[in-house]
């Protein structure tokens, strides 16, 4: 009797905890079975170019899900559902294996993509699938397909690195992130805040209403406002495409905004937005001509004869020769103790001073102040131009390019590594530096503003929040004479009779540039064009690069001239627009 | 000859009361909202339970008018018949997950239940009288092989939560029949220890149940050091188990460690059932004082409660009437039981005494292991609530263990 009464005892005292000391408690998660909550994904921001032409939007799709709380039904509603819409039943159960590790308690999507019929089925029919919820979801779409891939970016399911990373930010498993380019720069604008939607639901889980005063509105993704111009982006795109792969930028010589950054091959970004097929992403991966290499910003080629501009800002600001001397008849070939070093001109291009050396890119003559020009202060010319270090600009994953100096070689070679032979390559941008098109558009702009170092970028604006300041610092030892040089020196090799970059040239517009044909170990010669134009009243840089496709002057030069007629909308003169054009650009054999 | 005056009319009053409540109960968890389908505002279980309820009355009018003496000698027989439905279980029984069930038409009959008063029978006649002769342990031999049987057949349905109570049952049944209950405990602890043990090091991690239990085993065999040996040996048996159970443990096979952990844990083996015992104490707790009120069970509505016209009916009732009206169940188990033991003293027969102990030992335990479940403080192992439980088996049995009550009561003087 005693042990009856003292074991019914200890039930009542646990009936009392329960529903007296916690029922607030309890009553809570009461409350809470009534409701669904379910999280509302924030539109992610909008990308526009420099004119508000929308890049990047947001287009909705549809999916027939169960919300994860009635799992237990869930074969009963795949079965059910199959009576009336023919579904790959072995595909959906395949999918609920990894779906509550991979997204927690998340809806899931019965009918991924779910087509009119399919949604005005599930929507008609409340009585046979009170279960069953459409849910809107909302698609990245890259408006203009495969366009600026790589300095637009695309989203992805987050990893589990990234999820780690930013807990505190709301992101769960599965959740769309940005992944590079202004897309993975912008993600915490881009996102916004998400929403939460309430709603109340009966014993069968059929709604019965929202709840708007529980609910809270997403707050969507502020606008990202580029520099880019679309139109100019296109056409380069396409200029370049038509010669190979390779990269082009194209800056404001004003302020370092980026008018246009290429890099091709590319891919298709929206094939990205909707979870990419695995057969798809190992191509990307694979492919031999690296598509998702963004060879404008990470890619780094030798520069080849651009470098020159710098050599040259070296040569003078060292005062290493006197510019205006003959100093050397070019007969093709340069004896360096026992070596021979070959101009690129066989037949040699005579008596050669700098501004000639550099218009006609005669490599016998920088050869010549190669043996005497000290490798630190061509380093240090280099550095003040911008070489070996980021830019700077809102991307992720720039290169830094390489600026070797005397200890560099010294690291690398061995003690005492370093002999001023290797300077005679050094020079003419063929020893060991790597640049990447990004730096030497910034070089061509340095020269375009009176030795005006600024900072690329690529956003405008974004909504909300003040312009970031782009402020541009002049090179250190620039001196308004060796400015005057290098203008009157980037115009000679455009207008000049015997400029290398005659290729460039158009009527009506005053251009400057460099060539450059730049050996790589990599097959035949890349093609480099830097420039900028109008060249006495510069408004943009451009520096391009094609890989493998020969000479600067024959490739590269015209693919910058056929971008300015573009980009100035100035008439292609009469005679390239014919068949001479093509000969045209055959009879320019130059560096 | 009864004697009308003697007739219980709190056993009768209080078992009716939780019979019309059990009823409105599984009224509420399968009423839906009137503006419905017509066709599913019928309520198929609460009419089949009505049905079950009239079976009921039958089976206690039986149970109030068939004198002692005829129970005490076809208690063999009843026993055999609710073996030979436990062993056609075996091959033609069903049941979701576990064979309990035989179909019978549209009736299902669970001979598990039925086998609870078969057993209640043969403890009653072996343990009672001189027939079986005087030496105890030999009786009490034979009553545990009688359960051991049962309760294999029933383990491999498998039925845990029942299958146990007839074991918690027969225990009272032994302590009145004259075995000492420190025999008992003496028999019953060290297995009492060996789970706590193992409940505590491998699933809780909670080493008090465990504490408490080694002290208050300390306590009797103080106030028994009269028997000093029996002491020693008690203590030296719990505290060797709790001493040497992680180096036995470490000696198992790992299979064996998951099989004995999946024993006594058996919501490891499902995931959802930590959450169906959650839910439970949603439902109860916010119930609060007073409830939700009738029909207005929104846990219940929700489809939330697991079992909730089975063996989490107790949910339901905590949910819309609150505290008070479950501990008003209670209050009526508490009744009934105590009554049981009132008229198991005042009986003459030793048969019918024993009989009615075993009856009080059923609903005790069953109501006790049931609410602890709901409340969450025993594990989920399947054991109906007493006449409010949906399932006729279970109701008809109940009914027909107060229809043997009624009939002590009016016939005590009988031998």
């Amino acid at each position: 009797m005693f042990i009856v009464a003292a074991l019914l005892l200890i039930l009542v005292g646990r009936l009392f905890y329960l529903q007296r000391i916690k029922h607030a408690y309890y009553s809570v998660f009461a409350v809470e079975n009534q409701l669904q909550r379910e999280r509302i994904i924030a539109p992610r921001g909008l990308i526009l170019d420099r004119d508000g032409v929308a890049l990047v939007n947001n287009v909705p799709s549809f999916d027939v899900v169960l919300p994860w709380k009635y799992k237990k039904n869930l074969h009963a509603v795949v079965r059910g559902l199959n009576v009336y819409i023919p579904l790959d039943s072995a595909e959906i159960f395949a999918r609920t294996e990894t779906w509550e590790k991979k997204h927690g308690g998340a809806p899931f999507p019965i009918i991924p993509d779910a087509n009119k019929i399919e949604i005005s089925f599930v929507r008609e029919n409340v009585d046979l699938f009170p279960q069953l919820r459409v849910k809107t979801r909302s698609n990245r779409k890259y408006r203009m397909g495969v366009f600026a891939s790589h300095l637009l970016g695309y989203v992805a399911e987050a990893d589990d690195e990234f999820l780690a990373e930013n807990k505190q930010r709301g992101y769960l498993t599965g959740d769309m992130v940005g992944k590079t380019g202004v897309e993975g720069a912008c993600e915490e604008y881009l996102k916004g805040e998400d929403g939460q939607g309430v709603v109340a639901v009966n014993a069968s889980g059929t709604e019965l209403g929202d709840l708007p005063h529980m609910s809270r509105s997403p707050v969507p993704g502020k606008t990202i406002t580029l520099t880019i111009d679309a139109k100019a982006q296109a056409a380069l795109e396409n200029l370049i495409a038509s010669r190979g792969s390779g990269a082009a930028v194209v800056m404001d010589v004003r302020d370092g905004s980026i008018v246009a950054a290429v890099s091709l091959p590319q891919f298709d970004s929206n094939s990205f937005a909707r979870g990419i097929e695995k057969a798809e992403w190992d191509r990307l991966s694979t492919a031999a001509e690296k598509p998702m290499f963004n060879r404008f910003l990470a890619a780094t080629y030798p520069p080849g004869s651009t470098l020159k501009v710098v050599s040259t800002y070296a040569i003078l600001l060292n005062r290493v020769v006197n510019p205006a001397a003959a100093l050397v008849f070019c007969n093709g070939s340069h004896r360096f103790g026992n070596r021979v070093f070959h101009c690129w001109k066989p037949e040699g291009h005579g008596s050669m001073d700098l501004y000639n050396g550099f218009v006609e890119s005669c490599d016998s003559y920088f050869y010549e102040v190669g043996e005497i020009l000290d490798v630190n202060d061509q380093a240090g010319a280099s550095r003040e131009f911008g070489l070996g270090s980021p830019t700077g600009v809102e991307l992720a994953n720039e290169a830094r390019g390489l600026v070797p100096d005397r200890d560099y070689y010294n690291r690398k070679l061995g003690k005492k590594g370093w002999t001023q032979g290797l300077m005679l390559n050094n020079i003419i941008g063929q020893g060991e530096y790597l640049v990447t098109a990004l730096q030497m558009c910034r070089v061509a702009a340095a020269v375009a503003n009176g030795g005006y170092l600024v900072q690329p970028h690529v956003i405008k604006e974004i909504e909300g929040t003040p312009p970031a300041a782009h402020p541009k610092v002049k090179i250190e030892h620039m001196t308004p004479a060796i400015i005057e040089f290098l203008e009157r020196a980037m115009r000679g090799v455009v207008q000049g009779p015997h400029g290398t970059g005659r290729g460039s040239r158009i009527p009506d517009l005053l251009a400057a540039g460099k060539t450059g044909t730049a050996q790589n170990p990599h097959g035949e010669d890349h093609a480099w064009f830097i420039g900028y134009a109008p060249a006495d009243d510069p408004e943009i840089s451009v520096a391009i690069v094609i890989e493998n496709a020969g000479h600067g002057g024959a490739v590269a030069a015209p693919v910058c001239r056929d971008f300015y007629l573009e980009y100035f909308k100035k008439a292609p003169p009469e005679s390239l627009v014919t068949q001479e054009r093509v000969k045209a650009e055959e009879a320019i054999q130059t560096d | 000859m009864k004697k009308k005056q003697d007739f219980d009319w709190l056993v009768l009053i209080s078992s009716g009361i939780l019979i019309i409540v059990g009823l409105a109960l599984i009224f509420s968890v399968f009423h839906v909202a009137p503006n419905a389908d017509a066709e599913k505002t019928q309520n198929p279980y609460f009419l089949r339970q009505l049905l079950w309820v009239a079976a009921g009355l039958g089976a206690m009018f039986v149970g109030f008018s068939v004198p002692f003496r005829y129970f005490e000698s076809l208690a063999y027989a009843i026993y055999a018949i609710c073996m030979g439905l436990l062993i056609l279980v075996l091959f033609i029984g069903t049941g979701t997950g576990a064979q309990r069930w035989i179909a019978l038409g549209p009736i299902r009959l669970q001979p598990s239940e039925f086998m609870k008063i078969g057993i209640v029978f043969v403890w009653a006649r072996v343990l009672s009288g001189q027939r079986g002769g005087t030496d105890r342990v030999k009786k009490v031999a034979i009553a545990l092989c009688f359960t051991l049987l049962p309760f294999l057949l029933v383990l491999k349905q498998p039925d845990l939560g029942t299958a146990i109570i007839m074991l918690l049952a027969i225990l009272p049944v032994f302590y009145w029949r004259g075995v000492r209950a420190y025999r008992i405990l003496f028999c019953i602890s060290p297995v009492v220890a060996t789970l706590l043990v193992a409940h505590g090091e491998k699933i809780s991690k909670n080493p008090w149940p465990f504490g408490i239990y080694i002290v208050a085993i300390f306590v009797v065999a103080y106030l028994k050091r009269s028997d000093l040996r029996a002491s020693l040996a008690l203590i030296a048996a719990n505290l060797g188990i709790g001493v040497f159970f992680p180096f036995a443990w470490q000696h198992l096979k790992g299979y064996q460690q998951e099989r004995i952990i999946s024993f006594l844990n058996p919501g490891s083996d499902r995931l959802d059932q930590g959450w169906q015992v959650f839910q439970s104490k949603i439902a109860i707790g916010s119930g609060g004082l007073t409830g939700k009120g009738f029909l207005l069970g929104s846990q219940k509505a929700l489809e939330f409660l697991p079992a909730k016209h089975t063996d989490f009916i107790f949910s339901v009732m905590g949910e819309e009437q609150g505290f008070l009206g479950a501990l008003f169940v209670l209050v009526l188990f508490g009744i009934l039981i105590v009554r049981a033991l009132f008229l198991a003293n005042k009986a003459k027969g030793e048969f019918t005494s024993t009989v009615c102990i075993g009856i009080a030992a059923y609903f005790f335990f069953q109501a006790l292991v049931n609410v602890a479940m709901t409340t969450g403080m025993a594990p989920v192992t399947g054991i109906p609530l007493p006449f409010l439980s949906y399932g006729g088996s279970s109701l008809v049995v109940s009914c027909f263990c107060v229809g043997l009550l009624l009939n002590c009561s009016v016939r005590w003087f009988e031998y």
